[in-house]
This record gives C-alpha cells, sequence and structure tokens, in this order.
C-alpha cells in the first residue's frame, strides 16, 4: 500500500500571461486532514483546479496512487475524488435524498436508476453524517450548517478516497463551523484523504495533521500541524 | 418510488381514455359502434376515423410528447425555468422557411406553394438553419444562460424578417401564413405518420438513456463533472435532441405554443422529483395529454366551427402556467 496518496512533484501554476506559484512539492498521506491555505489569488483553487485536471498545470506533476493526473479519465477521476466546490449550484426543488442519490451517478451504467444497494449506501453515509431527518426535505430550505453537512454526505456516497473541499465553512456560525472540521476529522481517521481550503484557520487549525499554503512572497510550504502553530501561518500569509 | 410509478400509469390511462375520446368526439359525435365500424369496415365512416381522426389523435400524441420532451431537455441544460422550444429561435426559424414559401413566392413565375409537402421541407430547413447557429454559437458562448439570451436574439432577428415579408406580400399570402402559426394537428396524414413517429420515439428514448448526465446537469457544470459527465457531449444531446423534436412538429403542425413550457413543468411539480428516469417519461405523457385534450376541446360536438389549436393550448395553458407558479413555493427563485 502506498503511503503518499497523493504528491505534487515541483509543481508550477498560473495562466498564460501569468505564473501564480513555482515549484509547489507536497506529499499528502492516507487517512489525513490536510488544510490548503493562502490569501485570495495567491493560487488555491488553481492548484486544486489542477489536481482535478480542470485546469492543466504549468510545470512539474501530480501523481495519484503513483498515477500521473492527466492520465486519469473523466470516470476515473470521478471515483477518485469527491469535489465540494465553494459555491453549490443546485437547481431548486431537488430533496436531500435525490441529491445524495445523484452522487451515484459515477458507478451508473446507461439508464440505470437508483439501486437497492445505493439506498443502502445513501442511507449509511446519511446516519454517519447525522442528518438522516433531513432526507426528505428540500435542500435549498436547509440552513447553511445543514447544507455542508448534506455536501460532505454526498462526498461520502461518491466513494472517493479523496475528498476536496472548498472553504466549507464560510457562511457558517462558529458552532456549526466547529461540527464541520470535526465531522472531517473523522473521516480522515475512517481513512479518507482531506484537502480542505479555508479563512478560518484559527477554527481549523487543531483539527488538522498537516498544513501547504502559499506565503505572502509566492512560496509555498508545509508542514505537520504539530511543527507549526495557526500564529506562526498567519503571519507569514501577510 | 412506487407512487410515481403510479402517476405513470394513471398518466397512461388517462392518454388511453383521451384516444378514444378522440375517435369518438368531433364536429360529429360517434358512437362506439360507429367506431369499431368506422375502425375495421369500408364506409364512410371508415374514411372519418382512419383517414381523419386516427392520424389527427395520433399527431397530437406524438407532437405532445415531442415537444414536452424538447423542453424538458431545454429547461434542464439551461437550468431555466423558462426556456423551451420556443426559446432557442427553433420554432421561429420553422416560421421563416414557410413564411419565405408563402409569402416570397410571388417573386417566381408559379406558386410554388402548391407544390405539396413543400412547406415541410422549408419548415425542417428554417429550423435546422437557426439549430446549426445556436450550435455555432454555443461553440463561442459557454454559460447557459447567455445562449439562452443569443437564443431569444436569434429568435426576435428571425420574427423580425418574417414581419418584413409580411410588410411586402399580398394579403391572400398573410392569411395563409397567418393560418399556419395558429397550428393545426389535421395535416398529417398517415405515411407521414410513420416517418414522424419513428424519429420522436428515437429521439424520447435517447432522452432515456441520458438520465443520468441530464441529473448531473442539475447541479451545476462543476458537479456534473465532478461525477464524471462530459459537459460538452450533454451540451451537444440537448440541442439536437430538442432541435429536432421542435423542428419538426413545427414542420408538420405550425409553431404550437405552451406545451414545451408547461408539461415538463407540471410533472415536476407532480412526481415532486427533477429525476429524468421518471420525468422523461411523465412529461412525454402529460404533453400528449396536454395537447390531445386540447384538440378535443378545439372541435367540440355542437360547435359549428374548429378552434385552431394553438389558441386552445394558449386559453388552456397560460392560466395552468400562472396557476403553477402562484402556488409553487420556489416562485421567487426559480
Amino acid at each position: 500500500m502506498f503511503d503518499n496518496i497523493i504528491q505534487f512533484n515541483k509543481v508550477s501554476i498560473g495562466y498564460k500571461d501569468k505564473l501564480l506559484c513555482e515549484s509547489i512539492s507536497w506529499e499528502i498521506k492516507k487517512g489525513t486532514l490536510n488544510l490548503l491555505l493562502g490569501a485570495n489569488g495567491k493560487g488555491k483553487s488553481t492548484l486544486l483546479k489542477g489536481l482535478m485536471n480542470i485546469h492543466p498545470i504549468l510545470n512539474g506533476s501530480i501523481m495519484i496512487n503513483n498515477k500521473n493526473i492527466e492520465s486519469y479519465s473523466l470516470q476515473e477521476l470521478s471515483k477518485t475524488i469527491a469535489l465540494l466546490p465553494a459555491k453549490s449550484n443546485v437547481i431548486d426543488g431537488i430533496s436531500v435524498y435525490e441529491l445524495l442519490s445523484y452522487s451515484r451517478i459515477p458507478y451508473k451504467t446507461l439508464f440505470q436508476n437508483i439501486l437497492p444497494e445505493d439506498d443502502f449506501k445513501i442511507k449509511e453515509a446519511s446516519e454517519w453524517v447525522g442528518i438522516n431527518d433531513l432526507l426528505n426535505k428540500y435542500y435549498s430550505e436547509l440552513s447553511d450548517g445543514q447544507k455542508q453537512k448534506v455536501n460532505i454526505a454526498r462526498c461520502l456516497v461518491q466513494e472517493t478516497p479523496i475528498i476536496i473541499l472548498d472553504e466549507p465553512t464560510s457562511h457558517l456560525d462558529i458552532v456549526s463551523k466547529i461540527q464541520i472540521y470535526e465531522l472531517l476529522k473523522s473521516l480522515a481517521k475512517k481513512g479518507k484523504t482531506i484537502i480542505c481550503t479555508t479563512h478560518d484557520i484559527k477554527d481549523a487549525f487543531p483539527f488538522s495533521d498537516e498544513v501547504g499554503w502559499f506565503k505572502n512572497n509566492n512560496g509555498f510550504i508545509n508542514k505537520k500541524s504539530t511543527d507549526t502553530t495557526a500564529e506562526e501561518i498567519i503571519k507569514s500569509l501577510f | 418510488m412506487q407512487s410515481k410509478n403510479w402517476y405513470i400509469i394513471i398518466a397512461s390511462v388517462v392518454l388511453g381514455l383521451l384516444f378514444f375520446a378522440g375517435l369518438f368526439l368531433g364536429s360529429e359525435w360517434l358512437t362506439p359502434s360507429q367506431v369499431w365500424e368506422g375502425l375495421f369496415h369500408k364506409s364512410r365512416l371508415n374514411f372519418i376515423i382512419i383517414d381523419l381522426r386516427l392520424p389527427r389523435v395520433l399527431t397530437a400524441i406524438l407532437s405532445g410528447a415531442a415537444l414536452s420532451v424538447s423542453g424538458l431537455l431545454m429547461q434542464t441544460y439551461f437550468r431555466n425555468a423558462l426556456a423551451g422550444p420556443y426559446i432557442l429561435g427553433v420554432s421561429a426559424g420553422g416560421g421563416l422557411g414557410v413564411a419565405l414559401l408563402l409569402m416570397a413566392g410571388f417573386l417566381f413565375s408559379f406558386n410554388i406553394a402548391e407544390i405539396p409537402n413543400l412547406s415541410i421541407l422549408f419548415s425542417i430547413a428554417g429550423s435546422s438553419l437557426v439549430l446549426f447557429l445556436v450550435i455555432l454559437l454555443s461553440r463561442k458562448i459557454g454559460n447557459g444562460a447567455m445562449l439562452l439570451i443569443a437564443g431569444l436574439m436569434l429568435g426576435s432577428f428571425v420574427s423580425a424578417i418574417i414581419a418584413v415579408l409580411q410588410y411586402f406580400a399580398p394579403s391572400e399570402s398573410i392569411k395563409k401564413y397567418l393560418l399556419w402559426t395558429m397550428g393545426s394537428l389535421a395535416s398529417v396524414d398517415l405515411n407521414s405518420l410513420i416517418v414522424f413517429s419513428i424519429v420522436v420515439i428515437v429521439f424520447i428514448v435517447f432522452s432515456l438513456l441520458m438520465a443520468n448526465p441530464l441529473n448531473a446537469i442539475l447541479l451545476g457544470g462543476e458537479q456534473a463533472r465532478n461525477l464524471g459527465v462530459n459537459i460538452q457531449k450533454v451540451k451537444w444531446f440537448v440541442l439536437l435532441s430538442s432541435g429536432v423534436l421542435a423542428g419538426l412538429v413545427t414542420a408538420y403542425c405550425g409553431p404550437i405554443a405552451f406545451v414545451g413550457l408547461a408539461a415538463p413543468h407540471i410533472s415536476r411539480l407532480i412526481l415532486k422529483s427533477h429525476n429524468h428516469h421518471k420525468l422523461v417519461i411523465f412529461s412525454a405523457l402529460l404533453g400528449a395529454v396536454f395537447l390531445l385534450f386540447c384538440d378535443i376541446l378545439a372541435q367540440l360536438p355542437g360547435l359549428d366551427f374548429q378552434l385552431p389549436i394553438n389558441v386552445v393550448t394558449s386559453i388552456v395553458g397560460a392560466p395552468i402556467v400562472i396557476y403553477i407558479i402562484i402556488k409553487s413555493k420556489f416562485s421567487a427563485n426559480v
């Protein structure tokens, strides 16, 4: 078994006319909660887009399970990485159960509707996250905290080894924030590898195993959470 | 889940009842034994049933289903409740084809509008042309809402050209054109119906096969991609299918309003679900029921005249749509 599930090897990110960051190297271990930090526009999203093969990286390589990300097909990727995007764009009038069921699409052949084993996985995930009582409600009626719990359940139903969350706590009150990070921490203990961007550094830091961040002077470093403090990170962000 | 299958069964039964009602009712009210005689024995009734009423009823069913599925595909892809066959200008394109044929005919030495089935060819050509332009635009415009607006612009551009034609055309041609725009389910014979039904059924089956990708689109492009769905492929599928379905109906029956917009909405509200596995079939059934019902209303016995189908779909459809908007929990932000 590989201990490192994701490897960034001297990755450069940016766009045609603008280099954002050079030689990012980071080895992410299986079953860990990793925070990806940095000021807006420093390259968090661009790095994640590279990891998901949405926007190509400029240089270097990104490997998942020792296989270059560029050689993953869309289908393989959908069974490897689940994404919780910063802006949820779910159409109105969809129930939570229906929403969770759509996370099984990567495992479906043409015209295959929900099967009993999908139903089992949906129930299992919602029990685990603690949203059983929300299954028949409409997603659009939920509070922001409930929505994010549902979104985490969606990632679980998708059954991927890696979960990426883009600012999952940005609209939440402090209680919900802590609940979400507790949830993510226990997910990591279950063996999921989690990368999470956030601006709530002080709230998230105590739960993290490792932190990677874009420094103010255009560099990237990563440290074990036990080897640094939230204060040190915040200082080097500014 | 089980209750949703019930809705589909109920809709099928209603459609079956309306099918027979469509054979019995008309400007002349027939008894069941007369319909039986008309179906299976050579007589005057045979002409009424086989040559007049049966094609008309089948045309209503196929057109209703086609327009409804076309509207459903557009509403899903554009994530916009207002999308429908009218919106992308496909119907307007068909209208332009027919308008050119009927109103620019005076430019030719003989009356080309007299040639049978030519209006169908012109309408399909017009719809296809607009559809082709939309597909070209879609390669430049990634955003669904913007593409919708571009389609609207295309539609009003085409309508303006039709208005110019009307301005210069002789009044007799304008009347013919206006009659065409009111729609008619009576102009498809049994032979054309074979082609018509094959195309409609093939594209509805395609839409069923696309149920999972269509469901993923409901979650937004980023999420759909994360679920392994190739959005470009879905876009092409939606443009092609909805364009062909709506274009074909427009060609045979004229631009029929409301079915494509209203039937998918009513279906979603009844099923309380967006899941295309059920929604595609139910929308097709409901579209067929709606159009057939309107057609029966349009030629109720006791009336000395037949109302144009478009008048009835609008009179029946508009209040339904308004009712849905008021009842809908999500009227504020659909």
